[in-house]
């Protein structure tokens, strides 16, 4: 029941928050730009193109009218057209983001899955050749730059020892791609039974979730460790030594239920992270996603490309930091009662 | 009668950086009585329960002496035997801020069953009728319902009820309460001593109070031992420790309590508490004391008896006697 | 321990606090101490010379094209070899040091102004203005930072004082949070009701007594924020929001030289990498060992 009125009340805050969101994007796309009038007609305009342009794009009206417009638009699915790939932004991003959404789920959960261990048996066995190993990968992890480090993989396991495809995308330039279904490859494969175009897809995609998990496995392994060895100290694990619970369910019910707690609020940043580093991670590794899109709008000067992504990527991360308070809310009894 | 818990030379020591604190016990409970354990912050009260219990962590750790209970030495017992048979079977405890010793994402019946569950075996229905049956021993008034909250619902004298149920469900024959009232409300404290108190004239378990309060033991133990720096100075049984005591810490002691019926100032005891990293030479309470001899100077006393149950380390007193 | 002094109207200015300094020594004395900190403090002293210095660390020009000795692997002449136009990339990313040693300051120091004052104000009045100026940077929050700074330096250009304002701008968010928690445990105090009452004014309290008292946890901050400022400037550099070239930035320095990746010129891309990665281990070896000046809680 409480955690009804929570979840309640976390969802209208939803509302000004986009709405937030919104105003900067506007602020971007419109306030910021020298003259875009200028980028769509080109240097040779006569006056009344470039007249009837701003009266098209609406310059011509006050501002806030012209945010309510952009509003409306974006209410609409209309994010604008894409001058570089002839088509609405708003296509180009429902075709794009699937593979992102993949990549940045399949490198939370491989970080996840390493760190998250690492950092228990780091806490649990304070001062070993373990430890000592964690802590040294952990700020290794967190010190190295994304785009670097997808390029070093690159070249040793690619260019070096050859065990990596060529960073060209997701398949196998030669093979038949599934049935496109969701967008991700990897369940579209599965759906259509594609073996082959599965294990294409994940020798492909193995470099690049790879890079994206390490430079986000550090700050977990840390995070992890030091709230795990906290919990380790408190009264309650003390307690529950004292009453002869044995030391397996101590470490690994009760002390590290309470430690994961942090950790849980963490994913939220960490998959705003890995929404970013789609960005540089995509094109270094030839995939087709909504990072890559980024880029190439960059490279062409195409603003409406750039704060579209820009538009799709806050609102997500707005909705998935919003699930993982839900979700810390159900799994912490004293967050509802509050 | 043979003692139930009887602690022999037990040496505690804490290997810090530049020092080593030392700990030294003697200590009896005998079955079915309520012992209080009396000392100053800092006095090492609660090192002789988690020795026992064989908690100590380091830099601590047990250097020698003998816990025998029921027979066994507890120092020469497995970790898994501890566990297995000891901790939270034979003897249990309950410590201060009980809040914080309850795990704050179970609920409170849920962390009651699981104790009774781990020693005794049974389902989990039966766990939880047996957790029912201890949450009413410990007069809470609505059992079922406290059984599913969490700690951070119920309040400082609830969760130590719930700790006591906790601590009574297999039926130890000793509890140790570490400072179990300290920091809750009066008249909470007293419904608390009250309840340990009933409960021990129900179960007959041999329970050790460790406190700083005089007033907790002289309302609710049968026999004292007042310990300073980490030593036992005197032992007996309260009433005559009270009305006659011969060590001089503690007539200090009970003199500092203010009298409501008297009009003058509480005393205190003129001096400070020695850092244990660095005691003085011969009897550690001799700087501050006022019977102080040339040979406290430079002998530690050791505890001798005084007839019956009493006993007492210091020079002066023995010198009084003869 | 020594309470903050406080002192009349702004005539007096601010005094060295002796807590401040007990704290700056205890700081020293953790970095001796533990080796790892004291290679992190030496790596960011080291950065910070190669900035200073560079003009005298890397003779030739970073920017004059050589096209005779274009594209050599590293040799005695050319340390870290050359690029595609002959340009000797030691120097270049010597000078880069440079560059980037100026941009995390100014960054920095542009997020602590605009996030201490705003948290400042925020935190002692309270009320409207609070809610107000954290609801702003709440919305700034919800956006994942790299993707606003990628947004934001895409709407305002490439260029290095467009990159400072960027990054600038999405870290103050932070100083704003830090010091308004600080400040909102700060003015119930003792002292802040005395340099109230002494006839400062309400400016005056937070700025000149209560914030140097708030300082430490913010200095941790600092160094974090500092590693993060080169990176996410490198960052920016490299998808070609950043630095124009010629200037030299490691960032952009990397996306160049990835070209190159496949034909086997390694020299192009890993020094300059290397040159990041060295540089905030440094500042994060540095900042973990401080961290356990102000919180040993948190000691690995």
């Amino acid at each position: 029941m409480r955690l009804l009125v929570y979840v309640t009340k976390r969802l209208l805050l939803l509302v000004p928050t986009l709405l937030g969101v919104s105003i900067v994007c506007f602020t971007l796309i419109r306030v910021l730009p020298g003259n875009p009038v200028y980028m769509i007609v080109g240097p040779y305009a006569t006056l009344e193109e470039i007249a009837r342009v701003k009266a098209d794009l609406g310059f011509d009206k006050p501002i806030y009218q012209q945010y309510l417009i952009y509003l409306n638009d974006v209410l609409h699915g209309d994010l604008g057209y894409s001058w570089h790939t002839s088509q609405p932004v708003a296509r180009d991003l429902l075709q794009r983001f699937p593979l992102s959404f993949e990549l940045s789920t399949i490198s939370l959960v491989i970080a996840l899955g390493v760190a998250i261990p690492l950092g228990v048996v780091s806490a649990v066995h304070r001062g070993s050749w373990l430890d000592h190993i964690a802590r040294v990968l952990a700020v290794i992890g967190v010190s190295m730059p994304l785009f670097w480090s997808g390029l070093v993989l690159s070249y040793v396991f690619f260019f070096r020892l050859h065990w990596a495809p060529p960073p060209l995308g997701t398949l196998d330039p030669m093979m038949q791609p599934p049935p496109r279904l969701t967008g991700m490859i990897l369940i579209d494969s599965l759906i259509a039974r594609r073996w082959d175009a599965f294990q294409s897809a994940l020798a492909h995609l193995a470099l690049p979730a790879v890079t994206l998990a390490f430079s986000m496995i550090g700050s977990v392994t840390r995070m992890t460790r030091s709230s795990m060895a906290e919990v380790l100290h408190s009264d309650f694990v003390r307690t529950a030594t004292a009453f002869g619970l044995p030391r397996r369910t101590v470490i690994y019910r009760d002390a590290l239920q309470n430690a994961l707690l942090p950790v849980v609020t963490m994913v939220g940043m960490l998959y705003g992270f890995a929404l970013g580093g789609t960005v540089l991670v995509e094109m270094i590794f030839g995939l087709a996603g909504m990072g890559s899109y980024a880029f190439g709008s960059i490279m062409n000067m195409d603003y409406a490309g750039v704060e579209g992504v820009v538009l799709v990527v806050a609102v997500v991360f707005v909705v998935v930091n919003l699930l993982v308070d839900i979700l810390y809310a159900i799994i912490d009894p004293r967050i509802s009662y509050r | 009668m043979e003692p139930l818990l009887d602690i022999r030379g037990l040496r505690t020591y804490f290997f810090l950086r530049h020092a080593v604190v030392k700990a030294v016990k003697h200590l009896s409970v005998f079955p079915g009585e309520m012992v209080g354990l009396v000392g100053e912050t800092g006095s090492g009260k609660s090192v002789t329960a988690l020795s026992v219990l064989r908690l100590i962590q380091p830099p601590g750790r047990v250097i020698s002496g003998e816990i025998i209970f029921q027979g066994r030495n507890l120092l020469a017992l497995s970790e898994a035997e501890m566990n297995n048979s000891v901790r939270g079977r034979a003897i249990t405890m309950i410590f201060q801020n009980p809040r914080s010793c309850l795990n704050p994402v179970l609920t409170a019946g849920t962390q009651i069953a699981r104790v009774y569950q781990t020693h005794c075996g049974g389902t989990t229905r039966q766990a939880r009728e047996r957790a029912l049956e201890f949450l009413r021993l410990v007069q809470i008034p609505d059992p079922e319902s406290v059984f599913n909250r969490y700690p951070h619902q119920l309040s400082g004298g609830m969760c130590q009820r719930v700790m006591i149920a906790m601590a009574l469900i297999c039926e130890p024959a000793l509890v140790i309460a570490d400072e179990a009232t300290t920091g809750l409300d009066v008249t909470v404290q007293d419904q608390i001593l009250t309840l340990m108190r009933e409960l021990r004239n129900k179960t007959h378990t041999a329970q050790l109070f460790i406190t700083h309060d005089l007033g907790v033991v002289a309302e609710t133990c049968d026999r004292v031992l007042v310990m300073y720096s980490g030593r036992i100075v005197e032992a007996g049984a309260v009433n005559e420790v009270y009305a006659r005591p011969l060590h001089p810490y503690t007539s200090a002691l009970l003199n500092s309590v203010p009298d409501l019926r008297k009009d003058s100032r509480p005393r205190s005891i003129p001096g400070e508490v020695p850092d244990p990293r660095n005691l003085p030479p011969g009897c550690p309470f001799h700087p501050r004391c006022d019977r102080c001899t040339d040979m406290c100077r430079v002998q530690e006393p050791i505890l001798v008896s005084r007839g019956g149950s009493r006993q007492v380390a210091c020079h002066a007193s023995v010198q009084t006697e003869e | 321990m020594t309470l903050p002094i406080a002192s009349g109207p702004a005539g007096n200015g601010l005094r060295w606090k002796p807590g401040l300094s007990r704290q700056l020594d205890y700081s020293w004395y953790v970095i001796r101490r533990n080796p790892v900190t004291l290679l992190g403090f030496v790596v960011v002293t080291l950065f910070v010379a190669v900035g200073l210095l560079a003009p005298l660390i890397a003779r030739r020009d970073p920017i004059e094209v050589a096209p005779a000795f274009a594209l050599q692997s590293p040799c005695r002449q050319f340390w870290f070899g050359t690029d595609q136009y002959g340009r000797d990339v030691f120097s270049r990313i010597v000078h880069s040091a440079r560059l980037d040693l100026f941009i995390a300051l100014t960054s920095v120091g542009l997020a602590f102004a605009i996030g201490t004052a705003i948290g400042a104000l925020a935190g002692y009045y309270g009320g409207a203005l609070d809610a107000t100026l954290m609801r702003l940077t709440d919305i700034v929050l919800a956006f994942p930072p790299f993707i606003l700074a990628m947004g934001t330096a895409a709407a305002l250009g490439a260029g290095t004082a467009n990159i400072i304002y960027v990054v600038g701008f999405i870290q103050a968010p932070i100083y704003a949070r830090l010091v308004r928690g600080e400040i909102l445990s700060a003015r119930e105090r003792p002292y802040a009701e005395a340099a109230r009452c002494s006839g400062n004014s309400g400016l005056g309290v937070v700025f000149i007594h209560l914030l140097p008292n708030c300082l430490p946890p913010l200095l941790v901050q600092v160094a974090n924020n500092l590693s993060w400022a080169i990176l996410n400037a490198a960052g920016l550099s490299f998808i070609g929001l950043g630095v124009r070239p010629p200037t030299p930035e490691w960032g952009s320095m990397i996306s160049e030289g990835v070209q190159f990746m496949m034909s086997g010129r390694w020299w192009l891309f890993m020094f300059p990498g290397l040159a990041i990665f060295v540089t905030i281990l440094g500042f994060n070896l540095l900042a973990d060992g401080l961290r356990d000046v102000f919180d040993p809680r948190l000691r690995w």
